[in-house]
């Protein structure tokens, strides 16, 4: 008992006591003023938003406290070379994490380099489009048409395709048309001619185009091209084919609804067809006991009796 | 008809108005004490050229009433504190270039020249007060939009006529909503000019009032130099000499600095016809 005391009082008096003593002061003062000065910060810089607060305060606090303890361990006489070992991993570690935060920043760059767009341009994106807000360090800013805030990484900008829809002042607006195989095209199109030559929008140069695209199942099939000036290119759209109807509607001209063609062949017998009279019990029902959608007759085929 | 000069300086009383017929185009203008109304009717003709004026009307003697206009009818009113009686009306030339063709495929030989006749169709500005305020600028028939230049990444939104540019100034009648400017064409260069279209900028030109209320603008000098095809434009400084005496009505739009050069381009589109 006596000699533990004797040695514990020895190693008190010696000096690697005081050095203990003062790592633990360093210590105590240095989490105190950690907590302190972080607190201090906070108040300073982030008192509107806890986002900031929090990350203020944690950083703050480790970054001192870490000053201290450091220093508390070259007092108790530890070799701090090896955290400079250890600062090189962290180091190596962080570049890896990083990867894509410094690609998007080079990219950004680039993209500042080559201008594809422009704040205010209208751009597509795969299938988001909107307009340019800002061209920032790591990302490209959107709002689309509905209002939705979009974030799309300079990466993604760079290595896809992007449409430029306000690069251009003019641009052309493609319609798909089917008439009917009865009507004659050389007259349909001088009605479209006609129908464009009225509407102010649709530009005399270039001058529209007919082009034919096939004898379709149930129409001819051509589309009719159009240009506009870029700010009037919606006003066109829905204008142009809403003249176009009517013209089509004041001259007769058929646009077919899909059509199908049931033929029985040269072998067989035609389809019978039984009018209905006209005082039958319900609508859809035949005066007969049979199935609708069957005749009584035996003879067609394609049917079941 | 008759036509009627439509431009002038009118004083209303208040609750007057009145009905204006400049082409294809009616205006009715109504004053009231605080406010002036005006009423623009866009014709389905674009070829009428009627020029009427019927004016000064009490307001409830107007066959056309502010609370139940035509659907086509376009409606603006201007408050103010008090009206003045005094409205003025003034033609105006288009606000953007405008793209001609002549009536015949044109082919000018080397060291030859042509003069065109074109009549482009007029604005009109309609202003209110003794230092005249200005309301509005109604066009009296909306052209149609067209491109002029060398592609479709680069040119100008102009205003294509459906009117042709004539060789000959008698086969021109006359039409108090449009206004007539000489082109002269001369090719300087080596070979055979093809005048396919000319693009005319009425923004640098003025109007004047010639003989017979014609309404004419300074002729433009356009010149083919040798072996190029953009030709420079000159403007004229006087009204031409077919227009006779003249009063100007309206300076140009925009003013041509010293060393601005204003170029026409020939035409462009035949490459474009091939992409689908």
């Amino acid at each position: 008992m006596e000699s533990i005391w004797t040695s514990v009082s020895e190693f008190l008096r010696g000096p690697q006591a005081v050095s203990i003593l003062y790592a633990i002061i360093k210590l105590i003062v240095g989490l105190v003023a950690a907590r302190l000065v972080s607190a201090a910060l906070v108040k300073l810089f982030a008192q509107t938003s806890p986002h900031h607060a929090a990350i203020i305060r944690r950083v703050s606090f480790y970054v001192i406290a870490g000053l201290f303890v450091a220093s508390a361990l070259l007092e108790l006489g530890f070799d701090l070379s090896v955290l400079l070992g250890a600062a090189g991993i962290l180091t190596v570690a962080l570049g890896f994490a990083s990867q894509t935060s410094a690609s998007n920043v080079i990219s950004g760059l680039f993209l500042l380099g080559e201008k594809p767009f422009a704040i205010g341009d209208i751009i597509r994106i795969g299938n988001i489009t909107g307009e340019v807000l800002s061209i920032d360090l790591l990302s490209a800013k959107l709002r689309t048409f509905d209002n939705l805030f979009v974030r799309v990484p300079n990466e993604t900008i760079i290595k896809s395709e992007i449409t430029n829809l306000t690069r251009f002042p003019i641009r052309r607006f493609d319609l798909q048309l089917g008439v009917a195989y009865k009507e004659d095209l050389d007259y349909v199109r001088e009605l479209l001619t006609e129908v464009t030559d009225r509407n102010p929008l649709c530009l005399d140069e270039p001058r529209p185009i007919f082009i034919f695209q096939g004898f379709g199942d149930s129409a001819l099939t051509f589309q009719y091209s159009t240009w506009a000036a870029r700010e009037n290119y919606l006003a066109l759209k829905n204008s142009l084919p809403t003249e176009i109807k009517a013209a089509f509607d004041e001259h007769d001209i058929e646009i077919p609804f899909p059509h199908r063609t049931l033929y029985t062949g040269a072998v067989t017998e035609p389809f019978p067809v039984r009018v209905v009279s006209a005082d039958a019990s319900a609508p859809g029902t035949t005066s007969d006991k049979s199935a609708p959608g069957t005749t009584s007759d035996k003879s067609a085929s394609g049917t079941t009796s | 008809m008759k036509k009627q000069v439509w431009w002038g300086t009118f004083d209303f009383d208040d609750d007057e108005a009145g009905c204006w017929h400049v082409g294809p185009t009616t205006l009715w203008i109504y004053r009231s004490a605080r406010s002036w109304h005006l009423v623009h009717i866009e014709a389905h003709d674009p070829l009428d050229d009627s020029a009427s004026i019927d004016q000064p009307k009490p307001i409830t003697d107007t066959s056309l009433s502010l609370d139940d206009l035509p659907p086509d009818a376009n409606l603006m009113r201007y408050s103010f504190q008090e009206t003045d009686k005094r409205c003025t009306l003034t033609p105006a030339l288009a606000d953007r270039s405008v793209v001609v063709k002549p009536d015949l495929p044109l082919y000018i030989l080397a060291g030859e020249s042509v003069t065109l006749y074109v009549s482009t169709p007029l604005w009109i500005r309609i202003e209110v007060g003794a230092t005249p305020r200005l309301l509005q600028e109604l066009p009296s028939i909306r052209p149609s939009d067209t491109w002029f230049g060398p592609s479709t990444r680069e040119g100008e939104l102009c205003y294509g006529l459906k009117t042709v540019g004539r060789l000959r100034l008698e086969s021109l009648p006359l039409r108090l909503h449009r206004a007539i400017t000489p082109i002269h064409v001369r090719n300087h260069g080596s070979d055979a000019m093809h005048v396919d279209r000319i693009q005319l900028p009425v923004q640098y030109l003025s109007l004047h009032e010639g003989e017979n209320h014609f309404l004419w603008t300074e002729a433009v000098n356009l010149d083919r130099q040798a072996g190029g095809e953009v030709a420079a434009v000159r403007f004229e400084r006087a009204p031409p000499a077919e227009a006779g005496p003249t009063t100007l009505l309206k300076g140009p739009r925009l003013q041509l600095r010293a060393n601005m050069i204003v170029r026409t381009f020939s035409s462009i589109f035949n490459r474009l016809s091939i992409d689908t």
